[in-house]
């Protein structure tokens, strides 16, 4: 046994945490195959922003200095490719010039005889530049960190995928088996190395920023960017899982020895818990499962149910001793054991319960969520189970105190409450249902990146600096494709010599592939490009857009004012230099599949922004601007993904909670064998756990990917409390007849377990409340509120209902 | 001399004859495009013009060089023959026009450019490609003029028409027939006509 232990505890050392894009979406979200697609394609960079403010004149030589002193450092970073900066962008307006000309030799900041107040106009009013580049007061500029272009990561992502495709419409061949299998170890080996890379990079380029800022006092920096969000919410997890770890086992150790007061017991306990932990990390490191978001909290998790497990042991066995002192150590603790099994073995089964409608989520790291805790939870069982008798029965027969001292304990004027209140009880719960129901119905899911961080730390300065100066931070794209009708074949019929001579011609101007590429920039296409473009603008919630309309407008300054017509156009994407095209160009438009794409980005911070409702507005408006027959849209990218992820989420919740309750209903009825204790057992769990979901549509605090988590965990842990009582209910019960009595007795009893179970559990949660990451608070606090609704709702509500229906 | 031999040297002095006929009259071709091009320097020089009327005489200088209506009717493609014959005229004179003033603007942009033809390219009897270079002091531009011979002489026009123009590799005509291509995919042919005249 204790070699088993040993050997999983090893395993639990290759326990890693991965915290991509890929783990916070669906499984099959053609979303996100649409997206890596379009950003393969459309070779758009994946980039880090610098934001870099000072009171001091932009453009001073002072600043232009520093921009490239400061860009010259992070171009030493191994993963970046380059950095755009308003010392080496093209100005194209500076003064404005034929485009002939211009594209003779385009300036830059740096070239001689430059302009700066022309510059300064151009960075301030160009389409490309504004609010993009600069801010609009002039005192922030961005740079804009190009990291290299990761083609393997995109290579053995396809290899897998590939797979992943095949395996849904037939089973997979024994090699096919093995190559999926060996796909997934590429990436995911791959991916363990450029992520610790791409940390690495974070790392060292927060340093040379702050040593930057340190030499140079004027200066802010901010570092930002989507590739910066995954790496902070990573660090933040593995800050959390580390320092929760060990406040609650810390505060843990405090309470246990608090209530009861010897220190053998909280020596067992956290022997126990120890054990259960390090196995069950061992496990999920045995299989290659990843420590997501999501399931960050799964130690904190495991650790307070596994402490409540041991707690009602601890208390039973005191209690047995108490009653029956004469029996050995080794009859106490197989009767503690026994005497336990059946309650906690449902008491399993019900939070797995809880924990398996997650399951039915389709989101990765959701379902990955349901089993670590499902299967964390049986095996602290089984530890629990097995070890506690064991070390029991190891040690002499002590002396125990009873768990309280002095007078009755505090349950039993609970349950004098209850025996002499019972109406203004019942009343109380229709108003907190009704106040839960109405707060349900002003549930709704959101969520804002933005949010999900303190206002004090750099992530949130940094993100709110973007997103409100320089153009917004979460990107939306759209893809507008532009259908043909394929070539008509030049028909052959010769009838007048006029046709003849037409035919002639017909061979050369046969569109050729290789030319197709200069002539696909017709005004026709850019004149619709633009109006996508102008209408997305306009929105409030949009920032910054970027698309082939903005090249056109500037062509539009070059031209005096006038359209650019199809020639110049033409002559324009042939001409202009492969680093500026890749600018102003290729990431807009992808000509061999007939597509443009508009890049926008959303201002995250802006007050009640309902995503949702954002991405159905501009697929409808744009249903109506466009002509189905000739031009398709399809929005995309990280606002797209992230919100079908939340509603899917939503979806499934809604859609498993049904099951959650009729499996814990099944439960109830299986145990107790009675109908009228199943209803009442429900009901006394559902109305707290409601009460949650009321509060927090009351408080608008919105659902999101860990708050949705709550009612599947709530419930299955309050249920916990509920089996417990009844079971010792109907056991008191059958000895003496009598509701109220047996009540009581039940509150001195298993009331008083329940009690000190769910402080530590309460306590476990409020620790989350110290972390920095908002979800992991939002959790804490709610499942702290759903545990205390619970504990009252079992230590009251329950008694009442089963007074007045009878068991 | 035996008889085949005959036919033979008959043969080749033809060939030779052909090849030298050939030669003049791309050298003719080249010749009289250069003076045309001294014609219509001439023309933007002359200050005293206004815009319109020195368009109007680049026009009238051009327009036996040039072959508008086969212009119009390729840019059309397959189109063309939907239209009525009155159509087709009102188009080709809405083609010129828009080119016109496309070209207006370009025009104006001269500045003492030379014009050189470095090359003479004849792919077929009836096709030769004269490629030019715009020289200015800093640099050169690579403009071709695709000329043909119509099997039928047109009256008031030269023998060798000019149907396209690349300018660096972009064809004027192969631009045209793109964008008419995508307007007429959800327009019709009137609705053209339309936006044409409203660009002149």
């Amino acid at each position: 046994m204790v070699v088993f232990v040993v050997v999983m505890t090893l395993f639990a050392f290759k326990l890693e945490i991965d915290a991509s894009a890929e783990t916070l979406l669906l499984e099959d979200d053609k979303d996100l195959e649409f997206t890596r697609d379009v950003l393969k394609r459309f070779e758009a960079p994946n980039f880090l922003v610098v934001t870099y403010t000072t009171d001091d004149d932009l453009l001073s030589q002072e600043n232009i200095d520093n921009l490239k002193l400061l860009a010259s450092r992070i171009e030493t970073l191994k993963i970046v490719e380059s950095v755009n900066s308003i010392v080496n962008v093209p100005l194209l307006q500076s003064p404005p010039v034929p485009l002939k000309e211009l594209l003779k030799d385009i300036p830059t900041l740096e070239s001689p005889h430059i302009d700066k107040a022309l510059v300064k106009e151009e960075f301030l009013n160009s389409a490309v530049y504004k609010q993009n580049l600069v801010s609009d007061d002039f005192t922030t500029t961005a740079l804009m960190v190009n990291l290299k272009r990761d083609e393997k990561y995109f290579t053995l992502i396809d290899n897998r995928d590939k797979f992943i495709k095949l395996k849904k419409q037939r089973e997979l061949s024994q090699e096919e088996k093995a190559s999926y299998k060996k796909a997934s170890a590429e990436l995911k080996a791959y991916r363990d190395i450029s992520r610790e890379d791409n940390h690495q990079t974070i790392v060292k380029l927060r340093e040379i920023l702050k040593s930057f800022e340190e030499s140079h006092k004027k200066v802010k920096l901010h570092l930002g960017g989507v590739e910066m969000i995954a790496d902070d919410m990573v660090e933040f997890v593995k800050y959390d899982l580390k320092t929760f770890g060990f406040l609650i086992i810390g505060l843990l150790v405090a309470i246990l020895y608090i209530l009861l007061k010897e220190a053998k017991w909280v020596v067992i306990a956290l022997f126990i818990c120890t054990v259960s932990l390090a196995t069950t990390s061992g496990f999920f490191g045995l299989l290659g499962w990843e420590i997501t978001v999501v399931s960050s909290n799964f130690i904190s998790l495991q650790l307070i149910m596994n402490m409540s497990l041991v707690m009602h042991l601890i208390v039973t066995y005191k209690e047995l001793f108490l009653e029956q002192p004469n029996l050995t150590q080794r009859e106490l603790a197989l009767g503690t054991v026994l005497s336990m099994a059946k309650p906690s073995f449902f008491v399993v089964i019900t939070t797995i319960a809880g924990f398996s409608s997650l399951v039915f989520s389709n989101i990765a790291p959701v379902i990955n969520f349901g089993w670590m805790m499902s299967s964390g939870i049986t095996i602290s069982l089984l530890i629990t189970f097995v070890f506690f008798p064991i070390i029991l029965i190891l040690f002499d027969k002590k002396e125990t105190h009873k768990v309280v001292q002095n007078g009755p304990p505090f349950t039993s004027k609970i349950a004098y409450v209850v025996h002499n209140y019972r109406k203004t009880i019942l009343a109380v719960t229709v108003m907190i249902v009704i106040f839960s129901i109405s707060g349900v119905n002003k549930l709704r899911v959101e969520n804002s990146f933005i949010d999900y961080f303190k206002e004090e730390t750099q992530i949130y300065q940094g993100m709110a600096l973007i997103d409100q100066k320089l153009g917004g931070t979460t990107p939306l794209d759209i893809i507008l494709t532009f259908k043909e009708r394929s070539d008509e074949v030049a028909s052959v019929e010769v009838v007048q010599s006029d046709d003849e001579e037409l035919d002639s011609f017909a061979e050369e101007f046969e569109e050729k592939e290789g030319e197709r590429e200069q002539y696909w920039f017709t005004q026709n296409k850019m004149r619709k490009i633009k109006e996508v473009h102008d209408y997305l603008e306009s929105l409030e919630a949009v920032g910054k857009v970027l698309s082939l309309s903005t090249a056109g407008e500037i062509l539009k300054v070059l031209n005096d004012g006038e359209e650019a017509d199809g020639l110049t156009l033409a002559l324009m994407y042939k001409e202009l230099p492969e680093k500026y095209r890749k600018i102003i160009l290729t990431p807009y438009v992808d000509i061999k599949n007939n597509q443009a794409r508009i890049s926008t980005r959303i201002i995250d911070s802006m007050p009640n922004l309902q995503r949702d409702k954002l991405i159905k507005e501009i697929d409808s408006d744009l249903k109506n601007m466009l002509n189905e027959e000739y031009e398709e849209h399809k929005a995309t990218n990280l606002l797209v993904m992230y919100n079908n992820m939340l509603q899917s989420l939503f979806d499934s919740q809604i859609k498993t909670i049904g099951i959650v309750v009729l499996i814990l209903f099944l439960t109830f009825f299986a145990l107790f064998r009675s109908l009228k204790i199943a209803i009442i057992a429900m009901a006394a769990n559902l109305i707290p756990v409601g009460t949650i979901f009321g509060f927090m549509g009351w408080m608008n605090i919105p659902l999101d990917m860990m708050t949705i988590t709550i009612a599947a965990i709530s419930l299955g842990i309050a249920v916990d409390d509920t089996i417990h009582y009844i079971y010792r209910y109907s056991l008191l019960y059958k000895d003496s007849k009598d509701a109220t009595e047996t009540m009581f007795r039940a509150h001195e009893s298993i009331g008083v377990a329940m009690f000190y179970t769910t402080t530590i559990i309460m306590v476990g949660f409020c620790v989350l409340v110290f972390s920095n990451f908002l979800p992991t608070i939002y959790f804490g606090l709610l499942t702290m509120i759903a545990m205390f609704m619970a504990i009252v709702g079992d230590l009251v509500l329950l008694p009442v209902l089963i007074l007045i229906f009878g068991i | 001399m035996k008889s085949i031999y005959k036919k033979i040297l008959a043969l080749g002095v033809v060939l030779f004859f052909a090849q030298s006929l050939a030669a003049d009259e791309t050298l003719e071709l080249k010749e009289h495009f250069l003076k045309k091009i001294d014609e219509v320097i001439l023309i933007v020089e002359n200050k005293s013009l206004s815009k319109d009327e020195r368009n109007g005489n680049i026009v009238k200088s051009l327009t036996p060089m040039f072959d508008f209506e086969l212009m119009a009717k390729l840019s059309l493609g397959n189109k063309w023959k939907e239209l009525l014959d009155a159509d087709k005229e009102k188009f080709v004179t809405l083609y010129v026009e828009r080119m016109k003033q496309s070209y207006s603007s370009k025009i104006d942009a001269y500045k003492d450019e030379k014009v050189e033809v470095k090359k003479i390219e004849q792919q077929k009897a009836d096709r030769v490609a004269l490629v030019t270079d715009l020289i200015s002091k800093t640099e050169k531009l690579e403009i071709v003029y695709k000329f043909y011979k119509p099997k039928k002489p047109i009256a008031s026009k030269d023998n060798w028409l000019v149907y396209d123009v690349e300018i660096l590799g972009v064809s004027i005509l192969k631009t045209d027939k793109a964008q008419f291509k995508e307007f007429l995919q959800t327009k019709s042919i009137a609705e053209l006509m339309d936006a044409l005249a409203k660009q002149s």
